[in-house]
């Protein structure tokens, strides 16, 4: 007997501000907040476009003793944490401890934390390096932070398959409910890599725009870092009935593949694959889906294969999709991707819009579905999907229902 | 539906050696592979006083592989060795149908430290394959690669408690039937240059090897090793006569809230330990053996020994830490531990830890073995392995003797 | 670096305190003041320590913690270090 699972309470740290409202509010009114952004570190410069988060200060959320141990990524899942569970009306004690699980995304842990650490070591050659550096940059960080916070004894990890950690996360968290393990779960994930290491390293590996990100746009050239933590509450439906909660969206499916083909470049059977997978798994014909917040990342190579899949998975379905990637507005966040875009997603079947992608110039060759160019576009969104697909061919989808079906 | 889960391919790397052979020897006759030179590894310390290391012998340059850090590299191996062993590759669906599930804390220090040193030096942009061999996914995506596999697959990071989370979700996807097979364990490099720093000033390392329940411990040793274990249903597996090691039974993961990130709180520990053996359906009177976590450090290995006392409640279980032998590979622990758990339960014997004083404060009945010598014979058919992370978060898996 | 007077190391070990715990600042610290009495979990302390060491150019080997109990005791630690240092050749 498997469970069904709804999402109740969502929460959002972004380049478009603190929360859901300011998240929704950049998204509709289609401006971007991918900037020139200069970073300097150790007598190093660069200036990339990149969509840091914006109108966050961290003693408004963490008191100064509670700073010294918090690398930026642990506090924008807190904070969003903290949202997402008010969103549903959650306070500490009404986790089920035991009963619900934390599982968190995320690419490389405490980026900032890390660089400064290398600096010291590498740059000034001291000798001796804080050991607070391992607390604060180890993945398990955030989700240590989130369990202390709501009380939570239950299961809890993180995942870290890079561009994709958010996703699998909540694909994990709403298999473990479906199957009984837990009645609830807070899960997505954050990453906070806008530092001078992280520019240079993806940099170097040339998948950088220094221009902008235009996903599925013609003249596309790389993806922009973004940071930020996206966090949902996902629930058993019976028990988020009986107390009433507003129900964002139930999540009917998740599928999960592998690309086993290259550690940088995919292949559209691979998303194809795990699209089709969450479509059996919520039980739902190709043309029954309306809106896809795609991967799009702005990389030629993403953006052509990701559309290739779409078309694989969905036939001639694909041209009645709207398909749009909300990192043209707020940056390509690793870790935080797919929480945030998940947020996104749920807020599109709320309000009935598709979020635009912006900065889009017209189509080409390899791109030519339905990008909800550089406007958002209200449509009927019954049935969406949030696909995320990792460097190494790591492939994750969620298939969400707003409504909830007899 | 709640199929039984079967232990088919076992595959290791690590200080005692590479492959499975050379690190049940090791175990058996009780010989540990702490003596690495921290100097060899880190040649810009300046002072390190006694600490050890656990290294994986053979060359440290990444010949052969230059897009595959060395977690990625021993995960690939271990893959290899547990995959070829359980007869699988081969089957129809295996490609389609098996999870790849791999635990890491730290991914590829190798690549980070580089990159640092690059940068410091204010020479060009790091290396163009940084991202991909920093990148924690790295061994998962090399697996999935290098068999054609297309299932399901991530990476869990959860500190020391990484790999055992990993082979806890394989069990639970392979127990559930959302896959048929599941490749899953964990590895873990040493860590660079900028982490062991880190460490030392965390003054938690151990001068020499360590030496887990000890009267005299003083801490951990770090080391570095994978190992992959194969998953497959019960019964399809004795359907088709491959050799089974033991039977996954149990799995639980807990956090106890990380009050105090270094030392773990015993009644988290005692709570994971309980939920796994009812995930078993298995009473604590039923143990024969539990692999501990115990680090080497004063205050974990006590508190693990209060969990463990309270466990048993009186009863005699034998306990050891194999992290005396082959050390604390961090991401990859949990999965060497449950390695060394599996060898001992299908062999029937158990692991000992090299003769030293005990700590008789503990309570508990210690498996000493002088190194060289056989090991003690195991008397039941159930044994817990423990994964107590540093920040709280905790996981045990129990195993059955077929 | 020469051998320091006992309100500068004190000062640097009070720096050093509220730099792991900025709350500190709000708190009267003196000689006697007990370490665990400060609410810092082990992770803290060792941080602590190696802001110390970090201050002072010094090396705090394990077994000086064990009469790490107060600020005083942890000022004549420095202080001998800071004293074997001056004393020998510089390196």
């Amino acid at each position: 007997m498997t469970r069904r699972v709804v999402v109740t309470g969502i929460g959002c740290v972004s380049s478009l501000g603190v929360g859901t409202s300011a998240l929704w509010e950049g998204l509709v009114r289609a401006r971007t907040a991918i900037t020139p952004t200069r970073l300097v570190q150790a007598g190093l410069e660069v200036t990339l476009p990149a969509a840091p988060v914006t109108g966050f200060v961290p003693l408004d959320h963490f008191t100064a003793d509670e700073l010294p141990m918090r690398d930026a990524f642990a506090q924008y899942a807190v904070v969003a944490a903290r949202e997402a569970m008010r969103d549903a009306g959650l306070g500490r004690g009404e986790t089920i401890p035991g009963d619900t699980a934390v599982v968190l995304g995320s690419g490389g842990g405490g980026e900032h934390t890390r660089e400064e650490a290398a600096v010291r070591l590498f740059g000034e050659r001291k000798l001796r390096c804080s050991p607070m550096l391992v607390p604060k940059t180890n993945n398990q960080a955030a989700v240590g932070f989130v369990s202390m916070e709501f009380q939570v004894t239950g299961p809890s990890f993180v995942i870290s398959t890079g561009c994709a950690a958010a996703t699998h996360a909540i694909a994990q968290a709403f298999h473990m409910i479906r199957h009984g393990v837990v009645r609830r779960a807070i899960t997505g994930g954050s990453e906070a890599p806008v530092a001078l290491s992280v520019f240079q390293a993806f940099d170097a590996a040339r998948v950088l725009s220094h221009t902008t990100c235009r996903p599925f746009s013609r003249e596309r050239d790389g993806m922009v870092i973004g940071e930020g933590g996206g966090i949902l509450v996902l629930e058993e439906l019976e028990s988020a009935r009986k107390r009433g909660a507003f129900i964002y969206a139930e999540v009917l499916g998740a599928g999960m593949s592998a690309d086993a083909s290259s550690s940088v470049y995919p292949r559209e059977q691979g998303p194809a694959q795990a699209i089709a997978m969450a479509l059996r798994e919520a039980r739902l014909n190709a043309d029954q889906i309306d809106y896809i917040n795609a991967h799009g990342t702005g990389t030629q190579v993403n953006d052509r294969v990701e559309t290739m899949a779409i078309k694989l998975a969905f036939g001639e379905h694909a041209r009645e999709l709207t398909v749009s990637s909300t990192k043209s507005l707020h940056g390509h966040t690793f870790g935080g991707a797919g929480g945030i875009e998940t947020v996104a997603t749920l807020l599109a079947l709320k309000h009935g819009v598709a979020p635009p992608t912006v900065n889009y110039l017209g189509p080409d060759a390899d791109c030519d579905l339905d990008y909800a160019p550089n406007d958002p576009k209200p449509r009927r969104i019954d049935v969406a999907l949030k696909q995320s697909f990792a460097f190494g061919g790591l492939n994750a989808v969620l298939v969400l229902r707003r409504d909830v079906v007899q | 539906m709640k199929r039984r889960v079967a232990v088919v391919g076992l595959g290791v790397v690590s200080a005692l050696g590479h492959g499975r052979p050379a690190f049940e020897s090791g175990l058996r006759l009780c010989r540990a592979g702490l003596s690495g030179g921290v100097f060899t590894v880190y040649p810009r310390l300046t002072n390190s006083g006694e600490t050890k290391l656990g290294v994986v012998p053979g060359p440290r340059e990444r010949s052969g592989s230059p897009g595959l850090d060395s977690f990625a590299r021993f995960a690939l191996e271990a893959a290899r060795e547990a995959i070829a062993e359980a007869g699988v590759a081969s089957l129809p669906h295996f490609q389609e149908r098996a999870a790849v599930i791999l635990g890491t804390a730290s991914g590829g220090e190798d690549a980070r430290e580089e990159a640092w040193e690059r940068v410091s030096a204010r020479q060009s942009k790091p290396h163009p394959l940084t991202v991909v061999r920093v990148m924690a996914n790295a061994a998962v995506g090399a697996v999935c690669m290098a068999f054609g596999l297309r299932g399901p697959a991530y990476t869990i990071s959860t500190a020391c408690a990484s790999s055992s989370h990993a082979i806890g979700q394989a069990y639970q996807m392979v127990r559930s039937g959302a896959v048929d097979y599941a490749v899953t364990g964990g590895s873990e490099g040493l860590p660079g240059h900028t982490q062991f720093c880190a460490w030392q000033q965390m003054r938690v390392l151990a001068d020499g090897p360590c030496r887990p329940f000890a009267e005299e411990r003083s801490g951990i040793t770090l080391a570095e090793g994978a190992a992959v274990l194969v998953l497959e249903s019960l019964l399809e597996a004795q359907a088709r006569g491959t050799h089974i090691y033991a039977e996954l039974t149990g799995f639980s993961m807990g956090s106890d809230g990380g009050a105090d990130w270094l030392n773990a709180d015993p009644d988290g520990m005692l709570r994971c330990m309980k939920d796994a053996l009812e995930d078993a359906a298995t009473g604590a009177d039923e143990l024969s053996y539990i692999n501990a976590h115990a680090t080497g450090t004063l205050r974990g290995d006590a508190a693990e020994a209060e969990a463990i006392r309270r466990l048993l409640d009186g009863a005699r279980v034998m306990v050891s830490s194999t992290k005396a032998l082959h050390g604390h590979t961090l991401g990859a622990t949990g999965a060497l531990e449950a390695a060394a758990t599996i060898l001992g339960l299908e062999g029937g014997w158990v692991p000992g830890m090299p003769t030293a004083a005990p700590d008789r404060s503990l309570g508990l009945d210690l498996v000493w073995q002088q190194p060289g010598t056989a090991p003690a014979s195991l008397r039941g058919p159930v044994a817990l392995s423990n994964s107590f992370g540093f920040g709280g978060l905790n996981a045990a898996l129990v195993f059955r003797r077929i | 670096m020469e051998d320091q007077s006992n309100e500068a190391v004190d000062a640097g070990i009070y720096e050093a305190l509220r730099i792991v715990k900025p709350s500190l600042a709000d708190e009267v610290l003196t000689p006697k003041t007990r370490f665990n009495t400060l609410s810092l979990q082990s992770i803290d302390m060792m941080t602590v320590v190696f802001e110390m060491e970090e201050r002072f150019g010094v090396s705090i080997v394990d077994q000086q913690l064990d009469t790490f109990r107060t600020v005083e005791e942890a000022r004549e630690t420095v202080q001998k270090l800071l004293h074997a240092k001056t004393s020998q050749p510089s390196v």
